[in-house]
């Protein structure tokens, strides 16, 4: 039977509203540092808001966690399993994967490709069929955890400090439980249509992306202006401040002028 | 090149994800096209509900990563007026295609339109939030033609549908020819 036909998702009365609250203390969490001063913020913090909580990182988890609210209580455990070994995988070898990605002109400056990468595979594991979601989501899971493993270590801004990919860890997987849970919870029989569409957003989000990185025209120098000419003075000579005095040699301006006896 | 559609081309110098967002609501041309896709597919009704609005990004991507890399393509600003002059006439004709007919036109009309947002992403100064807004903008349009399709679609027998997909062709001429 497809999971997406299923009409017995029925959670325990406990259960059904752990997603929501997941998702109610998290978002009073970020409104809590948000509220914070500028000059209060550390860096852990600036980190949070910029680079754990961009739209880049946050989109492809999302994606993730809606596939995950349309699969089985226990592709969901397994699917959680395997993006934290991702993200483990990730920090582990990042040093390999940015070695493969070295020759792909334009990613240095584009986190060498690991939002692309997490929104087209989380776009894809929403547009294919139910089936075949269901057995390739553990993979799938597993390859945004890494690509977020790799951003995070990219963009730490403390270089060494392992409460940025702990935070980041924890960022993603409340991402994934709250979306998880609450879909879980609130099954209604549109959610696999809104799915795909959303999967179609975040192909496209990932193929713009990746499209700019690689894609991207070379700058264009603007041309150096034309060179002022020696006798004229040309575009760029020297303006004198008052209309009134010039220099005694300048011909072009004293020539109207009578002499004085 | 009428003039009318150049709106279209943003300014270089845009920023992140407010200035993807609002790109598509506020040029008019782009909405118009983007909301009659959804309207259409809700009008089509069956898979085409979704059909047409999940191929229409991801055909427009093409285009996209065609105009970031510079690649020559003539007659994009036409082809969008064009694009909202013939899916007005499709929808206030009720035309219902086979399916495979709906996402080939679709997809010529979203190359043009992809071609023409492409061109100016490398141009923002985030092309990342530019690109997630600009995506979340559209599909938001396509569905609020989907919602207003499947709103008019009942009463009269769907002729208020047909009227405003005779709206949005006019709307297009007026692209065209100013």
């Amino acid at each position: 039977m497809s999971l997406e036909n299923d009409t017995e998702r029925t959670t325990p009365g406990a259960l059904r509203w752990s997603g929501p609250l997941l998702a109610f203390l998290g978002i009073a969490l970020i409104c809590a540092l948000i509220l914070e001063t500028r000059s209060e913020r550390s860096v852990t913090t600036w980190w949070i808001l910029n680079s754990g909580l961009s739209a880049e990182r946050v989109m492809p988890l999302a994606g993730l966690g809606v596939a995950i609210a349309l699969a089985r209580g226990r592709h969901m455990a397994v699917a959680l399993a395997t993006f934290l070994l991702g993200v483990v995988l990730g920090i582990a070898f990042r040093d390999r994967y940015l070695a493969i990605m070295a020759d792909v002109p334009g990613l240095t400056t584009h986190l060498f490709l690991t939002g692309p990468v997490s929104a087209l595979t989380a776009g894809l594991l929403l547009i294919l069929p139910a089936r075949v979601r269901r057995w390739i989501l553990p993979v799938c899971a597993m390859l945004i955890g890494a690509m977020l493993g790799v951003a995070t270590t990219l963009t730490d801004p403390t270089l060494h400090d392992p409460a940025i990919s702990m935070i980041a860890t924890l960022i993603g997987l409340w991402i994934l439980a709250a979306i998880g849970l609450s879909g879980h919870a609130f099954w209604h029989g549109w959610f696999p249509i809104a799915a795909r569409i959303l999967g179609s957003w975040l192909i496209a989000i990932g193929l713009l992306l990746g499209g700019a990185a690689i894609a991207s025209k070379p700058p264009v120098l603007a041309r150096p202006p034309p060179p002022a000419s020696l006798t004229e003075g040309g575009a760029n000579r020297f303006e004198t401040p008052f209309a009134g005095i010039n220099r005694q040699g300048d011909r072009s301006r004293n020539a109207a002028r009578p002499s004085l006896p | 090149m009428p003039t009318a559609v150049q709106a279209h081309i943003i300014q270089s110098g845009s920023e992140g994800f407010g200035s993807g967002f609002e790109h598509p609501l506020t040029g008019p041309d782009h909405f118009l096209a983007m909301f009659a896709v959804g309207l259409w597919g809700a009008q089509i009704g069956g898979r085409s509900i979704w059909t047409l609005p999940v191929a229409f990004p991801l055909i427009m991507v093409l285009g996209g990563v065609a105009g970031i890399a510079g690649i020559p393509l003539l007659g994009v600003e036409i082809g969008i007026a064009l694009s909202i002059i013939a899916l007005g006439l499709a929808i206030a004709s009720a035309w219902r295609p086979a399916e495979w007919m709906a996402l080939l036109l679709i997809a010529v009309f979203a190359i043009c339109h992809g071609y023409a947002h492409g061109a100016e992403l490398p141009n923002a100064a985030d092309p990342a939030d530019y690109a997630i807004g600009f995506v979340i903008a559209t599909g938001l349009i396509h569905l609020l033609g989907i919602g207003v399709g499947l709103v008019l679609g009942k009463p009269f027998g769907g002729r208020l549908s047909q009227v405003l997909g005779g709206l949005i062709a006019v709307g297009g001429v007026y692209f065209l020819v100013t």
